[in-house]
């Protein structure tokens, strides 16, 4: 009686406390983890779920996981072919999936997408708060294990653990928020979910789509940017890349799976997918990458291709009609560049030099050999006030806003034209770009170079239609329509 | 290092674990150092003022003790003492009075010279006020009373006194304690034996405590705030000031819960601070039950010193109304807490006036079962004046208080209940029902205490899984509703700002 008093009962104690924690953890696991948009779960129900060994991996970002086909390529290179991609995937991510998979398969070689915003400020800032995000998707979807506890433990810092070992925790916000558990309990119970057959994904901007089933990890999408070209609206611009722009964090964890690589007798090879000139000069200097990584690849002696630094006449995806969006390809774009990849690496297997001038050695000799063109819209809101509304005092300032707008062109600014209308409705789409406003609709511009400036009242109300187009061209490419709030 | 940061969950078990693994006569030295550390986490500067303020009412209580003792004439030794006494209130008393009144004094002069047309400026100081030197200042003052009145040995062994005074669970905002309480334990070496219960209760009392500040104050500051920081209709601004009462109870009782809970782990019992005080059924038993450490270290150390209820009636209203004035002042240096003290004492001044006719009228009105009922009306009332007095102690300055008052009075409408502002201060419809419902769960646990039962005494006679499942219950509704981490901005407790 003593001793079930002194040992059996303070177990069962202890047995019982833990297992309501280990039940109310799993409930609201199950209420609030929105895994139901993440591509990740369905990438690795099937990573787990591979029988034959992984001979190639493909780990980094979605740029990977749109953009490489492992069926196309286990055509090529008679091998079996895996994308360990996801979404904004930072390097310890990488490296702690690629030690995943090198524990159940025999990897031979993996190929390490360097996106570069994975591994500058901001993603690559590993242990930073709002960088773990892009973490999580993989991380809940890894099996137990010593891995993925390590992962963990490595991921942020003690005060954060929390959020990585607690995943509902990451959705407090929505603690109290009916709709949003419906809709998660809703999804969960759908067969498809159960089945990892599709994963639906959240409104982007202005479009919904759903990406079908994920073949070894890579993702259809058959959708197209919208007519217009790219544009992106911002209110202070974006982040320019600076000289050696690679993080420590990042770099520590590219050294651990160089290290990696090597213990392990894994053939490692860096690369980037390709990414729309739009994209790559709005990055302001992207040669500072290019360079960095130029100096790391000798220095650690890895083979590194860029190929957005491709050739057009090797590889050319400058049409629209082969990108989703500014930075990822579609099924079509996919098809295109896995196909060149394949046989590219072939070759290089092969020691041919059928490729031995396919890159520009910088990306700024690639834009000087382009033909000039205009590859998207930058509109930004500007508080440039006391140059372009001198006359106006500065506490009134407010009542107006300026609109700046950069066509991303590598042409002068002569041979730029920038119109602006403002219509008090919204007009149908299919009238974008014929050019039938009148004269009396268009807004002044003040030119800065390439930069258009417009200044509104705050008051005015209704939709700026903005188009840029080569003087000399009778084509425009480049429009948007935007509401004016 | 707040009792609800990251920082204190890892500092807490690490010193608790230390302390019992390390051998008996270290135990007090490695508190000392782990109290210190604690303190200087804040500001390195704040461990130099605390040791300043240690060696000094150190030494005063051994020259009081001193002077009790000596080989000398009655006369002279009454004067040595009561000489030696004033001097050691002063020098106690004069950081308080540099950090927390020197501006305040400062402030109101030049405001009566500017007036006068004066040109001289007393110049303000820039120094930020130490946190919890209100707390120690009074501490320390207590032990030098008590030595001084001979119902206490002045201590010999200078760390356990530093211990005494520096004891990181009461350091910052109380409770206050006294040499005859945990200053005794510390000299009991039993106390330094591990017991599970003391692990087990203490632990209950601060999952308690971090359930009252996380899930519930820290809640309720999100609306609070959100009122008091715009302008809207005078019925929400009842709803605020209403919930704020609720909110400072939650606040600082669930720091004292965190107190004794850190304390009990490590052996050590502190004094009860809180009591069910909204229960109370009159002003003057709400303070028997609000902050009772300062309640009684104004009680033995300001109103009996005055008097008390000895001399006459007028004296005693006199009495009280310097307590609660004081008491009002030691919160803060403003006359917002001025007017909130002194309110505080008006209505126990009232309440004395009015008790032959409350107890007529209590005859007349309330026989057999209506005596429930005026227990109810009059535990509403005295909420509803101790929760007025909290408009001037929440609101930013007097003139913001009145005008607090006047929108309540003049600018309420019913009518703006449903017109859908009310979710609109930072918290949703199942967020407030929410908010309700721990309200509730308070209420059941208070009306446990007021009944001199408190809810960890009671569950001793539950069936062990029921306490297990309520144990675990509570810590799940903790982390799942707690305000803390990255999704939120967390709140300090009200009190450190004391």
């Amino acid at each position: 009686m003593m001793w079930e008093r002194s040992f059996i009962l303070p177990f069962k104690k202890i047995l019982l406390f833990v297992g309501i924690v280990i039940v109310v953890v799993m409930v609201m696991d199950y209420l609030y983890v929105d895994d139901t948009t993440d591509f990740s779960r369905n990438m690795m129900h099937e990573f787990y779920g591979q029988e034959e060994n992984i001979d190639r991996l493909y780990i980094g970002s979605s740029h990977v996981f749109c953009g490489i086909d492992p069926t196309i390529l286990d055509g090529i290179n008679g091998e079996n072919n895996f994308n360990l991609a996801s979404d904004g995937q930072p390097l310890i991510a990488s490296y702690y999936l690629l030690k995943e998979a090198d524990k159940r398969h025999d990897i031979e070689q993996v190929y390490l997408d360097m996106y570069y915003k994975c591994t500058t400020p901001g993603i690559g800032n590993l242990h930073d708060p709002d960088a773990l995000q892009y973490s999580w998707g993989v991380l809940n979807q890894m099996k137990p294990s010593i891995n993925k506890f390590s992962y963990m433990l490595n991921l942020s810092e003690p005060r954060y653990y929390y959020l990585s070992f607690l995943p509902f925790m990451r959705y407090r916000d929505e603690l109290f928020h009916r709709d949003y558990i419906t809709g998660i309990v809703q999804a969960k119970q759908t067969e498809t979910w159960k089945n990892y057959e599709h994963y639906r994904i959240k409104k982007m901007e202005d479009q919904e789509y759903v990406m079908q089933n994920a073949v070894k990890g890579f993702l259809r999408n058959d959708a197209i940017p919208e007519t217009g070209g790219f544009y992106e609206q911002t209110e202070s611009g974006w982040p320019m890349l600076t000289e050696n722009p690679i993080t420590e964090e990042s770099m520590e964890y590219l050294l651990k799976i160089i290290d990696y690589c090597e213990e392990h007798e894994i053939k490692l090879t860096w690369m980037n997918c390709p990414i729309t000139d739009y994209q790559l000069i709005q990055s302001g200097s992207y040669d500072n990458y290019v360079e960095q990584m130029k100096v790391l690849s000798t220095e650690y002696g890895i083979a590194y291709y860029d190929f957005s630094l491709c050739k057009r006449e090797y590889l050319d995806l400058s049409p629209n009609k082969f990108w989703l969006d500014k930075g990822h390809l579609n099924t079509a774009g996919a098809e295109v560049f896995t196909q060149f990849l394949g046989a590219f690496f072939q070759a290089e297997e092969n020691g041919e030099d059928t490729y031995a001038d396919c890159f520009y050695d910088s990306y700024a000799e690639k834009v000087s050999d382009l033909e000039e063109d205009i590859f998207g819209l930058d509109i930004m809101m500007s508080d440039e006030y006391e140059k372009y509304l001198p006359d106006i005092a500065p506490e009134i300032w407010e009542e107006y806003v300026i609109y700046k707008i950069r066509p991303v062109t590598n042409a002068t600014a002569d041979e730029v034209e920038i119109h602006v209308c403002k219509f008090p409705e919204e007009r149908d789409k299919a009238d974008y770009g014929r050019k039938d406003y009148t004269t009396e609709e268009e807004l002044e511009i003040i030119r800065d170079g390439n930069d258009g400036y417009v200044i509104l009242h705050t008051d005015e109300k209704g939709y700026l239609y903005i188009e840029a187009k080569l003087v000399d061209s009778d084509e425009t490419k480049n429009w948007v329509e935007i509401e004016l709030k | 290092m707040a009792f609800t940061s990251f920082e204190f969950l890892v500092f807490f078990p690490v010193v608790a674990l230390a302390y019992y693994i390390i051998p008996k006569k270290f135990r007090s030295l490695w508190l000392l150092f782990a109290s210190y550390y604690f303190y200087m986490s804040w500001n390195i500067a704040y461990g130099c003022l605390l040791l300043g303020m240690t060696v000094v009412t150190y030494c005063c209580a051994r020259g009081i003790a001193w002077g009790s003792g000596g080989k000398m004439s009655e006369e002279r030794r009454i004067w040595l003492k009561r000489g030696g006494m004033v001097l050691a209130a002063a020098l106690t008393f004069s950081g308080l009075f540099f950090f927390k009144y020197a501006n305040f004094l400062a402030g109101n002069i030049n405001a009566i010279f500017r007036r006068l047309h004066f040109n001289g400026q007393i110049p303000m100081t820039e120094w930020i006020l130490p946190l919890g030197i209100s707390f120690y200042t009074f501490q320390s003052f207590g032990y030098l009373m008590d030595v001084y009145r001979g119902k206490t040995e002045a201590e010999k062994n200078f760390f356990r006194y530093a211990l005494f005074l520096s004891f990181f669970p009461t350091l910052v905002s109380g409770p206050i304690e006294r040499s005859d309480n945990l200053l005794l334990q510390l000299k009991q070496p039993e106390r330094t034996v591990f017991r599970a219960d003391n692990l087990k209760r203490g632990l209950c009392l601060m999952l308690w405590g971090y359930y009252l500040k996380l899930v519930m104050a820290d809640r309720m500051a999100i609306i609070v705030n959100s009122v008091y920081s715009r302008e809207t209709d005078g019925i929400y601004v009842l709803i605020a000031v209403l919930l704020y009462g609720i909110q400072i109870y939650c606040d600082f009782a669930g720091y004292s819960y965190l107190a004794i809970g850190a304390a009990r782990v490590m052996g050590f019992t502190l004094v009860e601070n809180f009591r069910a005080p909204y229960l109370a059924l009159s002003v003057s038993e709400f303070w028997r039950k609000w902050h009772m450490s300062l309640t009684g270290w104004f009680r033995d150390y300001l109103y009996i010193p005055l008097g008390g209820s000895r001399k006459g009636r007028i004296k005693k209203y006199r009495n009280i109304m310097i307590v609660f004035l004081v008491s009002g002042l030691w919160h803060g240096a403003g006359w917002k807490y001025i007017i909130w003290g002194g309110l505080n004492g008006f209505y126990q001044v009232i309440g004395e006036l009015l008790k032959p006719l409350r107890e007529k009228a209590d005859a007349v009105l309330w026989r057999g079962k209506g005596k429930k009922i005026r227990g109810i009306l009059c535990m509403a009332g005295t909420f509803l004046l101790v929760d007025f007095a909290w408009i001037f102690f929440r609101a930013d300055s007097t003139g913001k208080a009145l005008g607090i008052c006047k929108k309540i009075l003049t600018g309420a409408h019913l009518s703006a209940l449903f017109d859908g502002t009310m979710f609109s201060f930072g918290i949703n419809q199942a967020e407030f029902i929410f908010l309700m419902l721990t309200i509730l769960v308070l209420l059941i646990v208070d009306v446990q205490h007021y009944r001199q039962k408190h809810i960890l005494d009671l569950m001793q006679g539950w069936h062990w899984a029921v306490n297990t499942c309520l144990c675990a219950g509570l810590l799940m509704v903790v982390l799942i509703f707690g305000i803390y981490g990255v999704s939120y901005d967390v709140g300090t407790f009200i009190y450190f700002a004391f």
